[in-house]
């Protein structure tokens, strides 16, 4: 546990000790529920059959106390039951003190502590959240799952700055920290399978920066600069045999070096482009993310088995560009009724945007796990204000959006696939 | 037709034709809301942006430095929905979305609700700062220093 975390628990706990000193009105508990049923008779979602399932559940318990108007506390348990992504544990997604220093009718400043959550594009703050986003899921090209650990909380912290004036509303949240991946959904994206040694701790760091302006309402403007960085950790001693077994594997299989590395470091920097405009009872959004992938320091114990140039190809710095972006439209129809329509597009290289070129160089690869194009539509029936049922309905052509699970057979995967999801979602407060 | 076969695509035909049933039974609301204010805030800005701003917890502060207290009744009371849909141009579920964001990202605290449109009218006639709404039929029961330019502006 990162020590701010450790600060901010005894400072809580501390707090919690001498309740009875305030009023507990000051302290608020809120929280969420929502399950959902999955329909995907053509390839595994969130599991590892094709089908109907009910393996998606969330549960979110909230805490937020304002000591003073300055000092608030908060923090969140939250529990994801995703197929075989994740078990459900409850995990602490973010624990913070606010300090809003500055405060006055035109500025406010301040710094949080703890385990704060990434500003990154307009969803990542609440992408587990049912009802402060439109969907049942962000939109996955620029908050896709297989990245949810490097974009989620972060262990350090964050400074914020709201300005309005009179050409309009300024916003920047500059943020910095650690944090421990749950899944390894890094693995299966580079390497489509499981490999020796984990992707254990993200560094990161970055900043947003929001516009409102007076002149047009309605009309929202992001950009938002984010850095992560992973290394291979835990790495295995190999014996002498596991790699003659693997050097001779490699000519028919090159893949196989990939589970005997020594040192592997991936470093994304993501510039992502927000635009949203509220328009009577619509709402259009739109997101761009340019995503830069380094990869250095790929290094395996086998290549001493070979001629120095053999395996130049494999483990060569790399460099990546890629591009994603989604457009969306929401209705807000009635009181009760709302309508989505989303079409999302990721690919993880520019230069081989099908996937076709990286398939040839590494056989046994599926190209189109490169790639993954969406048109997704979709409504929201608010049965009370704090009960909804979500269905949505999505059209895919290729699968990245499906990375990240453990095991998949990349083979059995289709191309194309339908998805349909009917979600229940519930809000509370104690 | 292999795809309309498929079990995917009867489904969503069958939410969509029940979501879109579902937008022609509207609610008929009856009571509307009236935007009231502590007596000594009278200079302030309360147009619709300005309201959406306060109500959003964005604007902390009164020009004369008085914090901005905000109440609010529950989202399915009728005056509520009344007063987001006339005052701040929106559906009551879009104003609750801004309220989760704050919450639920560790960002910010929301509106005190309050239980009735009685304590609504005594909180803010008693909390200097405060800004909230009350119903048309309580119009007898507030003197005019408490409407924005001394009118009723719905």
């Amino acid at each position: 546990m990162n020590r701010y975390i450790r600060h901010t628990l005894s400072f809580l706990i501390t707090g919690l000790a001498s309740t009875s000193l305030y009023a507990a009105e000051d302290i608020k508990i809120r929280g969420f529920f929502s399950q959902a049923m999955v329909v995907s008779e053509d390839n595994e979602f969130f599991g590892t059959e094709s089908g109907t399932h009910f393996d998606y559940r969330e549960f979110g318990l909230n805490a937020s106390w304002e000591l003073n108007p300055k000092l608030r506390i908060s923090g969140q348990l939250l529990s994801r039951k995703v197929g075989t992504l994740e078990d459900g544990d409850p995990e602490i997604d973010f624990l913070l003190a606010d300090y809003n220093f500055y405060v006055d009718d035109t500025t406010s400043a301040g710094i949080r502590l703890g385990r704060v959550k990434s500003e990154y594009g307009i969803y990542n703050t609440v992408r587990d959240v049912p009802h402060a986003k439109p969907g049942i899921f962000v939109p996955p090209a620029i908050y896709f799952e297989a990245f949810r650990g490097q974009l989620l909380a972060l262990d350090g912290g964050a400074f914020y700055l709201n300005h309005q004036s009179g050409i309009g509303e300024l916003n920047l949240d500059v943020f910095g920290g650690k944090s421990k991946l749950n899944n390894n959904g890094i693995e299966q994206q580079a390497f489509q399978s499981s490999i020796n040694g984990e992707f254990e701790e993200v560094e990161k760091n970055g900043f947003k920066i929001s516009f409102v302006p007076s002149s047009i309402p309605g009309l929202y403007l992001a950009f938002s600069l984010f850095d992560a960085s992973v290394d291979l950790e835990s790495i295995p001693n190999y014996s002498f045999a596991e790699l003659g077994l693997a050097a001779a594997a490699f000519p028919t299989n090159p893949l196989v070096v990939f589970n005997y590395l020594s040192s592997y470091n991936i470093d994304t920097t993501l510039q992502n482009y927000s635009i949203q405009y509220n328009w009577r009872d619509w709402i259009f959004t739109g997101e761009y993310t340019r995503l830069d992938t380094e990869i250095t320091n790929a290094a395996s114990p086998v290549e001493s088995l070979f001629p120095p140039t053999a395996l130049d190809l494999v483990f060569a710095d790399q460099k990546r560009e890629s591009g994603t972006y989604y457009l969306q439209a929401e209705w807000q129809a009635s009181e009760k009724i709302s309508f989505y329509a989303r079409y999302d597009d990721l690919y993880f290289d520019k230069e081989d945007k099908d996937g076709t070129q990286q398939a040839a160089q590494s056989p046994g690869f599926v190209s189109f796990a490169r790639f993954n194009k969406r048109e997704t539509i979709g409504s929201r029936w608010y049965i009370t204000p704090d009960f909804s049922l979500t269905g949505e309905y999505s059209k895919n052509r290729g699968v990245a959006f499906l990375i990240g699970s453990e095991d998949t057979d990349y083979q059995s995967l289709e191309k194309d696939w339908d998805l349909f999801i009917l979600q229940a979602s519930y809000h509370f407060s104690l | 037709m292999h795809i309309f076969q498929k079990l995917t695509v009867w489904l969503l035909k069958a939410w969509l034709l029940l979501s879109f049933s579902l937008l022609f039974i509207s609610e008929v609301n009856a009571e509307q809301a009236i935007l009231i204010h502590h007596p000594e805030l009278q200079n302030e800005d309360f147009s619709k942006q300005s309201l959406v701003r306060i109500y959003a917890m964005k604007k902390r502060y009164w020009s004369d430095g008085t914090p901005v207290t905000v109440f609010t009744l529950a989202s399915d009371n009728n005056t509520h929905k009344s007063f987001v849909t006339h005052y701040l141009r929106m559906q009551p579920y879009q104003l609750k979305r801004l309220w989760h964001r704050l919450v639920f990202s560790g960002t910010g605290s929301i509106p005190q609700e309050v239980s009735s449109k009685d304590i609504m009218l005594e909180k803010v006639k008693s909390t200097p700062g405060a800004i909230g709404y009350i119903d048309h039929s309580q119009i007898k029961n507030i003197s005019e220093t408490m409407l924005p330019g001394g009118i009723i502006n719905e």
